[in-house]
């Protein structure tokens, strides 16, 4: 990021990006050569990465009781599980005594605090024909899982020639490597290294132990209860990739005269990535495949992008009787893109030092991938008035030719045979404070400011428009069926926005404050249009929903000291917005989603947790009979709530849990979220805080959903120590049932979790170290925190998590590597 | 000035370019699938469509055997039953019922439409020739025509989709959808299926008629005259029916006079060093001795190239564990390896146990059927339906070898099939001592012949096509004699059982009663029997003969007596159709 110079957020009035501009846009500008004169920046810093608090998993002692209470309901008698080698407690008479009989935090078997290192180097200069800047970085980020790290190396080469006094020239030039060391992440029962050290049984041990209690250098088999040993996971498991990125580009920029100039960019991007994966069979659970069982698991994948894009516009700028400013632009941009992806998985190698796919057994190897192909062409023509800089009036228009939209689209206009997207967009803005009513106000800018601009979304699937086959066998031989239905009418989808605001600073600029509103209506938004049985397909993706959103955002910043040796800056930034679908064909659709139901129906926001409210547990049998709760089984029978089950909320008051009970339990999308920010200068030293804060989602805790369903035998968090037990007792935890035949784990507002939080997500503070010496032009040094503290009720490792991109996963704690504090130390010379 | 003009056209013609070569630029064709612009191109082409069709049609063979079967009296729910199997034996079946879904029926049926609009368009347009074209849209009409035989056997009115619904605008227009009643369906499944320009199978050494991973693929489709004359049967056409049943039981008869030429669809006894498909016991009348490992139990466990399956199956499908889709007959029936979901009813074994065999030299019959034992086993105490299990668990071991390698077969049609309906035809064109003639020993035992001279006894030649059978065998007699027909024995001699006597006055009703119940002893579990018993009890307009079988079964089955008292009354009020979810 040290190559990076400046960067804009587009918001609005984006439809010159036209179906790529939905959701706004960002300009970045990297690094240029300001000055002819040689000038190097070299920077270094290392970072200390903090391992997250663990999570409070039961110890050895509480969860044998718990293995005893999951085994009987399984159907054990009381001499079947004494007999069991983890529970037999003599010495003597059990061989295995030593091998069951431990009490591991395992969680400290695959988390570690790391070191992160970072360096970079920056030169630039030239003269008057060239300038250059060229940037050198290196980079090992490590994770605080153990063996997982990321190491970069990027280079960048831009220069700028001047051919001539009118014809200029731009190259820009990027390659970056990256290797990517992982572990399998989240949920992942018998690979997932975080997720085996939550569920290991305390009493074991990593590494192998004999009769005699002496430890070995060898890590243990996967378990007698089944589960991976977290420690071959976390040293022996292999995954990782190699990215490789390049980038390059080239401008040409001719100036006719003053006003009126053309330029032309063509570019190309090629990505690779190799991804590959190693599972061995010592200390891996077994996975028991369609036709064999899989010991070792061994995988590569190779991803590819290439793309081509062009970028040719005329520049027309002049201002007229120093009253009215014209700017012009017309363009033209061209994108061609392919991309491919091809897997091989192996399985069986004959020992675990095969770690290649090719050591799989022939037989058993499956390859596959895909590839997609995708052109997009943007005309557009941008226009901007400005009169006596107050008043200023934007038009845009972009029209958009993709091998996506379909030759039926219903909107846009069509030329040969081709649909276009047409969006336009239109803005203005009134500068109150340049009004001669205003010169005596205290009041230092103040702006008016409206767009309205239809932008689109071409992510709608490359082939969609086409009546498509699938291969299909029978035995060995390949035949082609049909693969759902042709859409010919397919298209972008609509984003139309209304925005407002205004930008107010007074107190000589020493504060400034901006306030937005927006409309924003999607329509022709893809959806999955539920067909007839008669068809002989479930569904088909058609333009047909449409959606809202509407919000807020605020800002303000004070300067609350201005002093010469001592000032303090202080921002506040809260934004709001309010989500609703419109319509969606059927009214409202249902999907499941890590366990979880998510809501999406007419007149509401977009995903909502849809579940069961849980009202606790049933303390006795009496209460339990009672209530007259059944469920119903598989086979159509019902069973009733007993003693030590949850008691759900029967909604419709017919006695039974089931479909119907459901209702809206969360919403994973916050009221309010924003940022406060701190800047204090005091000499040569400065600190600076940013604070970040959300108020009023919901989580559902996924993970915590693993750990206390108290149905299987792995481990489960200490909250199931209270798990009911005997009649009478009174608690929030239902008992342990091996299966959960009652269903007490359903997806309810037991796991649903106020998200709300306020952090300091950061904190830096520099020391600019004085220098006589003139062949140093500037030296800092610097130390930062981030995530120092958060203020959350959230139970899990931490409120913020990276989920899966899917709009499904929002709110969704799948018990993916948690974010982590981490301390950085730093210095930066100029030269 | 130069340099300008130079960048000012370099501009001017990218632009151009760029707009004139617009819609080139926007049409990429998927890679990774086919574009209908790639496909259909050749007869290759056409052969993958019709692989495609027969891929898909694989995926049917869980819901077709759980429709056909657990909706009739021979097969039975178990304590791991679901509950949509529940309500499928019960008959209170639910729309959302996945079982009673006609959705994958009807993805398989828009292949069909697709692969027969464009074959139409193929041949129009020379791409593949008049032959190649018959052959190949013959057989997907047909296929077709079977898949909607099906829908209305369970679900009564069904849209009639013949349309290939091209764009999503065709899907959803409602006319593309005509809603049919069964009998009107039946009308036009003959009419389409009658028209077809080759009812012959795939001749071999044509593309479609191989070997593949060891499997000769001749079997794989759908036979079309059995397609009609099933057709015709449903319609009560019986002279039809018989016209196409008869032409498939002599469909060997050509060529050399070889074992095949009297054995294949003839019912007929192999000669010495073949092992053919009765019921045996190594010493006659010694129960003990029943023979597993040969006879009438290898029908089911016969590899696809033997003689056994060749002579026996008309129509039946591999599951191969290399390949998919799984076998999910696997899950339905196995304990092992499975979820063991059905059982043979208590009805079907009383009904063999109703049954007794052929006596023997000391004078005993064994008092039941003997296909008893070779149907099914007793697994870990459980009763197992085996027939589609023969080729998974051993059943001289009761286990599987490699429970993961699940291959099995899909039974659609057979032999016995073929001679029960023919008979059935027959029987209800008068021709009453034909049809219990195939029913119980076959021509020389319904037309015996006082001496050695057969000249004109084991025949029917004195009737006209196609009840007109040679069967005449003279022994060693004057004059010699070995007639097409000679090796017939009937389905109940080939099951070593006694023959059934029919009185006289009701021989009709009788015989078809007689036939059908045949078809449960014979052709238990193997998809055929609801299909059976409806088509028998629209016939006779009595609801009566499906209701009373169902209840019986139930009742047997332990089940509470209202819940089969209920399912009685829903038949007998002819409510005998799933609910069609739109």
């Amino acid at each position: 990021m040290h190559d990076i110079d400046n960067y804009t957020v587009i918001k609005d009035a984006s439809s010159v990006y036209g179906t790529k501009g939905a959701n706004g846009a960002i300009i970045i500008s990297t690094s240029k050569a300001k000055k002819e004169a040689t000038s190097i920046d070299f920077g270094v810093y290392t970072g200390f990465n903090q391992k997250p608090l663990f999570l409070p998993v039961m110890d050895a002692k509480n969860y044998r009781s718990y293995l005893g209470d999951v085994l009987q309901s399984q159907g054990l008698t009381t001499g079947q599980i004494a007999a069991m080698p983890y529970m037999n407690d003599d010495t003597a008479s059990n061989s295995q005594y030593y091998r069951y009989h431990n009490n591991t935090n395992w969680q400290r078997n695959v988390f570690r605090n790391s070191i992160n290192q970072n360096y970079y180097l920056k030169v630039t200069g030239g003269d008057n024909i060239a300038t250059y800047a060229l940037s050198v970085g290196f980079s090992r980020n490590a994770g605080v899982m153990e063996n997982t790290d990321l190491t970069r190396y990027n280079t960048r080469f831009n220069a700028q020639f001047n051919f001539s006094k009118k014809f200029t020239g731009v190259a820009a030039l990027a390659f970056t490597y990256n290797q990517n060391n992982l572990k399998y992440q989240g949920v992942v029962n018998k690979t997932g290294a975080l997720y085996t050290a939550l569920t290991k049984a305390p009493f074991m041990i990593p590494n192998e132990v004999n009769v005699k209690g002496v430890l070995s250098p060898n890590f243990e088999d996967a378990d007698i209860l089944g589960i991976s040993n977290p420690s071959v996971l976390s040293q022996n498991m292999l995954a990782y990739n190699r990215y490789y990125r390049f980038m390059g580009s080239y401008t040409f920029k001719y100036d006719f005269n003053k006003f009126l100039s053309a330029s032309a960019l063509i570019g190309v991007v090629y990505d690779k990535m190799r991804e590959n994966i190693f599972v061995p069979r010592k200390g891996v659970a077994d996975d028991t495949l369609s036709t064999f069982i899989a010991d070792s698991r061994l995988g590569t994948q190779v991803k590819r992008l290439f793309s081509i894009y062009s970028d040719s516009r005329i520049e027309f700028k002049r201002t007229y009787n120093q009253k009215h400013s014209v700017a012009s632009r017309l363009g033209l941009r061209y994108q061609q893109n392919r991309a491919e992806q091809d897997y091989t998985l192996g399985y069986n190698s004959a020992t675990d030092e095969l770690i290649s796919v090719q050591n799989g057994i022939n037989a058993l190897r499956q390859t596959g991938g895909g590839i997609g192909e995708w052109n997009w062409m943007n005309t557009y023509l941008n226009f901007d008035y400005g009169y006596k800089d107050k008043f200023f009036l934007s038009f845009n228009a972009a029209m958009d030719g993709s091998s996506r939209f379909g030759s039926q689209a219903k909107g846009g206009i069509s030329m040969g045979g081709v649909r276009y997207a047409l969006l336009p967009s239109i803005g203005a803005a009134w500068l109150l404070s340049s009004e001669n009513f205003m010169a005596l106000s205290s009041i230092d800018l103040l702006k008016l400011r409206a767009t309205y601009s239809i932008s689109g979304n071409d992510d709608i699937g490359n082939y969609s428009r086409y009546q498509r086959y699938g291969s299909q066998n029978l035995l060995g031989m390949q035949g082609l069926v049909r693969d759902g239905f042709a859409n010919p009418a397919i298209q972008w989808e609509t984003s139309k926005k209304l925005n407002a605001g205004a930008d107010i600073a007074f107190w000589n600029e020493r504060i400034n404050a901006s306030v937005d509103a927006y409309y924003n209506k999607t329509t022709n938004m893809l959806a999955y249009e539920t067909l007839s049985n008669a068809s002989g397909f479930q569904s088909v993706l058609t333009n047909s929903g449409s959606m809202k959103n509407a919000g807020i955002e605020a800002s303000v910043n004070v300067r609350t000291i201005n002093n010469k040796k001592l000032k303090w800056d202080i921002g506040f930034t809260i934004a709001h917005n309010n989500n609703r679908v419109i319509s969606i064909p059927g009214g409202e659709m249902h999907t499941d989603s890590y366990g979880a139901t998510i809501l999406t129906r007419n007149g509401s926001p977009a995903t909502l947790f849809y579940g069961y409210n849980a009202m606790g547990v049933f303390s006795t049998e009496i209460a339990a009979a009672g209530s007259k709760l059944k469920k119903k089984n598989a086979d159509g029978t019902y069973s009733n709530f007993r003693a030590g089950d949850v008691i759900f909320q029967d909604l419709n008051n017919d006695d039974v849990i089931d479909e119907k009970d459901k209702s809206i339990i969360g919403n994973p999308i916050p009221a309010f979220f924003g940022s406060a920010t701190t800047r204090l200068e005091y000499g040569r030293f400065s600190l600076d805080a940013l604070f970040t804060f959300a108020q009023g989602n919901e989580i559902f805790n996924h993970l915590r959903y693993k750990l206390e369903s108290a149905s299987t035998v792995e481990n489960q968090l200490n909250s199931v120590v209270n798990r009911w037990r005997a009649e009478g007792q009174q608690t929030s935890m239902p008992k342990a049932t091996f299966g959960d035949p009652m269903g007490n784990n359903r997806f309810s507002t037991r796991w649903i979790e106020d998200g709300s939080y306020f952090r300091l997500r950061s904190a830096t503070l520099t020391y600019a170290v004085p220098f006589k010496d003139k062949f140093i032009k500037n030296a800092s040094v610097y130390v930062t925190g981030t995530n120092l503290f958060t203020l959350t009720k959230y139970t899990g490792y931490d409120p913020e998590f990276s989920a899966s991109p899917s709009l499904f996963a929002q709110g969704i704690d799948a018990g993916l590597d948690p974010l982590f504090r981490s301390f950085i130390l730093g210095a930066r010379i100029g030269l | 000035m130069k340099k300008m003009k130079l960048i000012e056209s370099l501009l001017v013609v990218t632009l151009l370019l760029s707009f004139s070569s617009c819609k080139k630029i926007f049409d990429i064709k998927p890679e990774d699938q086919l574009d209908i612009s790639n496909a259909y191109q050749n007869v290759y082409d056409a052969d993958a469509a019709v692989i495609g069709v027969y891929g898909k049609f694989m995926g049917l063979a869980e819901q077709y055997v759980v429709l056909n079967e657990l909706r009739g009296d021979l097969l039975d729910v178990t304590v791991n039953s679901n509950e949509a199997l529940r309500q499928i034996n019960t008959h209170e079946v639910k729309e959302s019922n996945p079982y009673a879904s006609p959705k994958p029926f009807y993805e398989v049926i828009l292949n069909c439409n697709d692969v027969i609009e464009n074959f139409r368009i193929m041949v129009r347009d020379k791409k593949m020739t008049e032959d190649q074209f018959n052959q190949r849209y013959s057989d997907v009409v047909a296929l077709r025509s079977f898949l909607y035989l099906q829908l209305g056997i369970h679900w009564g009115e069904v849209p009639y989709v013949t349309s290939s619904l091209k764009n999503v605008d065709e899907v959803k227009n409602p006319t593309n959808y005509p809603k049919v009643t069964f009998n009107v369906l039946l009308d036009s499944l003959i009419a389409v299926t009658e028209a077809i320009p080759f009812k012959n199978v795939y001749p071999s050494g044509t593309n479609l008629n191989i070997t593949v991973d060891g499997y000769p693929t001749e079997k794989f489709y759908i036979n079309k005259r059995i397609m009609l004359g099933d057709l015709y049967l449903w319609k009560n056409n019986y002279q039809k029916a018989a016209e196409y049943y008869r032409q498939v039981m002599e469909t060997a008869t050509a060529g050399d006079f070889g074992e095949n030429y009297y054995s294949q669809y003839k019912l007929g006894w192999w000669g010495t060093g073949n092992v053919d498909h009765d019921v045996v016991y190594t010493r006659p009348g010694d129960a003990s001795t029943l023979v597993y490992n040969e006879g009438w139990r290898t029908i089911f466990e016969n590899p696809f190239n033997s003689d056994g399956v060749r002579r026996e199956w008309v129509w039946v499908l591999p599951f191969d564990s290399k390949f998919r889709p799984d076998n999910k007959l696997i899950k339905l029936f196995s304990p092992i390896g499975g979820d063991y979901q059905v059982q043979p009813s208590q009805r079907i074994y009383d009904m063999w146990d109703g049954q007794t065999q052929r006596s023997n030299d000391r004078g005993q019959g064994i008092p039941y059927d003997a296909r008893k034992l070779l149907s099914t086993m007793n697994i870990g105490g459980q009763p197992v339906a085996m027939k589609f299990l023969y080729n998974y668990i051993g059943w001289n071991t009761s286990t599987a070898s490699n429970p993961l390698l699940k291959n099995g077969k899909w039974f659609l049609f057979r032999q016995t099939h073929l001679h029960l309906r023919f008979a059935e035809a027959a029987n209800r064109s008068g021709k009453y001592l034909l049809a219990w003639g195939l029913w119980n020993n076959g021509f020389a035992g319904a037309y015996p012949a006082p001496g050695s001279d057969v000249t004109n006894y084991h025949n029917t030649l004195r009737e006209p096509y196609p009840f007109n059978f040679d069967g005449r065998n003279s022994n060693n007699g004057v004059p010699y004699y070995r007639a097409d027909w000679y090796r017939n024995i009937g389905i109940r001699a080939r099951a070593n059982l006694l023959n059934v006597s029919i009185p006289v006055a009701d021989s009709l009703l009788s015989i078809e009663s007689g036939l059908i119940q045949e078809g449960a002893l014979e052709n238990a579990f193997e998809g055929t029997r609801w299909a059976d018993l409806l088509r028998v009890t629209l016939r006779r307009n009595d609801p009566s003969f499906i209701a009373d079988r169902v209840y019986e079964k139930l009742i047997k089955s332990g089940i509470a007596s209202g819940s089969a008292s209920a399912a009685r009354a829903r038949l007998m009020a002819r409510d005998y159709y799933l609910p069609f979810k739109w």
